[in-house]
């Protein structure tokens, strides 16, 4: 299995190779940011998962003390909301972690065409943050509305609620990073305005 | 070629420094059930009464823990009136169904007085009695019962990665339940949708400069 991942990693790195000659960037954004997601979920997501959980569980435990709302057990990777009759065990497994969203957003900034490398560093390290802190911030959502309304409320905060929040703040920095500098930086040739005397 | 091969070396590095990747190897999560209960001591527990605080007799402690294939419980008995762990019936309701379950206790030596010590349990599906499961309890002079156990995903689903919600309700302690579940931010749709953006306007671009082309 391993000899097929490595090389099926050289076919792609040729493919890579061979539309940077050919300046397909397109493609060669398509293909690369698809193919190196790949790579990193097969080799890097099992490595990088749990101690980003952790991490996640200890941040979110910080809110959760200073709000006196939940408990962090970062060692478990687990947000415990206890409050009267309910309580709620908020398990952060890789799906929660965002180390999906941060290994797309990665893959799809260093194949993108716009930036050169130091510009690609800093908006990864930027991008990787955002992420980051709009994850704490929807688990922080989703356990004070537990903490006020009970467990009741708990579909509507993790399946709407919170994930409105997180998309908004991801689709945010998509725009900034991506969409906005391609219609900033795409050339549209010189223009003039008409001579208003003629 | 080397262009390319900078900058993956750049983007690794890059990983690698924001990630702390020594901690991957630190299993902090292992529940050993053995009979002994310290590694139960740091993880939350919920308590189980009937009545409403301040009017409850008994509070019992209990703890639901999982992981990607196995639910371990932990059940401390009340320090009053009823703090003996005997067999228990209890369901697990999860988003993938709900299964019920009996604790079945081995008894404990009564060779010496009092009887204290420690014994297996063992837990039955309600639905046909098999053995699914195993555990102990202890019982221990002037200390109420601790009891631990675990039970395989498995006789819940046939593939246990798909339980995201499981909640514990053991009705002979109280009417609480203990939930324990994941969050997760359904990533792959949050990434199309991103992704559509990002390259929307690249894909228009592209269109429009073939279109010209022609």
């Amino acid at each position: 299995m391993l000899a097929l991942q490595i090389i099926a990693f050289i076919v792609w790195i040729y493919v890579i190779w061979v539309l940077s000659r050919t300046e397909l960037h397109f493609f060669k954004f398509c293909l690369g940011s698809v193919g190196l997601f790949f790579f990193l979920m097969i080799w890097l997501q099992p490595l990088m998962t749990q101690p980003l959980t952790m991490a996640v569980a200890a941040a979110s435990g910080v809110l959760g003390d200073f709000s006196g709302m939940y408990d962090s057990y970062y060692k478990y990777s687990i947000l415990f909301i206890s409050k009267d009759t309910a309580a709620i065990s908020l398990s952060i497994d890789y799906e929660c972690s965002g180390v999906i969203e941060i290994m797309a957003f990665s893959c799809m900034l260093w194949f993108f065409p716009l930036y050169n490398t130091i510009e690609k560093l800093i908006l990864n390290s930027v991008g990787l943050i955002v992420i980051f802190c709009a994850n704490i911030l929807r688990l922080f959502i989703i356990c004070t509305l537990i903490y006020f309304f009970g467990n009741d409320i708990f579909y509507f905060a993790h399946t709407i609620f919170g994930r409105i929040i997180f998309y908004l703040l991801s689709i945010a920095l998509y725009f900034y990073v991506f969409t906005r500098p391609q219609i900033i930086r795409q050339k549209v040739g010189d223009f003039t305005y008409g001579d208003s005397n003629q | 070629m080397k262009k390319f091969f900078v900058r993956t070396m750049a983007f690794l590095f890059l990983l690698m420094l924001v990630v702390p990747l020594p901690c991957f190897a630190v299993d902090y999560g292992a529940i050993q059930i053995d009979g002994y209960y310290d590694d139960w001591e740091d993880k939350p527990h919920t308590q189980v009464y009937y009545g409403t605080i301040p009017n409850v007799s008994e509070i019992h402690l209990v703890s639901l823990f999982r992981d990607e294939t196995r639910v371990y419980i932990h059940v401390k008995m009340s320090e009053n009136n009823y703090s003996e762990f005997h067999n228990m019936y209890f369901s697990l309701y999860t988003n993938a169904g709900t299964v019920s379950y009996t604790a079945i206790t081995e008894p404990l030596s009564e060779k010496k007085k009092p009887v204290v010590g420690t014994a297996g349990l063992t837990v039955h599906l309600q639905s046909n009695w098999n053995i699914v499961g195993t555990g102990y309890y202890t019982r221990a002079v002037g200390e109420s019962d601790d009891a631990e156990f675990v039970i395989p995903l498995s006789t819940i689903s046939s593939q246990p990665a798909s339980i995201t919600e499981i909640s514990l309700k053991i009705v002979e302690l109280g009417s609480q339940q203990i939930f324990c579940v994941g969050a997760d931010t359904a990533p792959y749709i949050g990434i199309a949708i991103c992704a559509a953006i990002a390259l929307g306007p690249g894909g228009y671009y592209y269109y429009r400069r073939k279109k010209d082309q022609c």
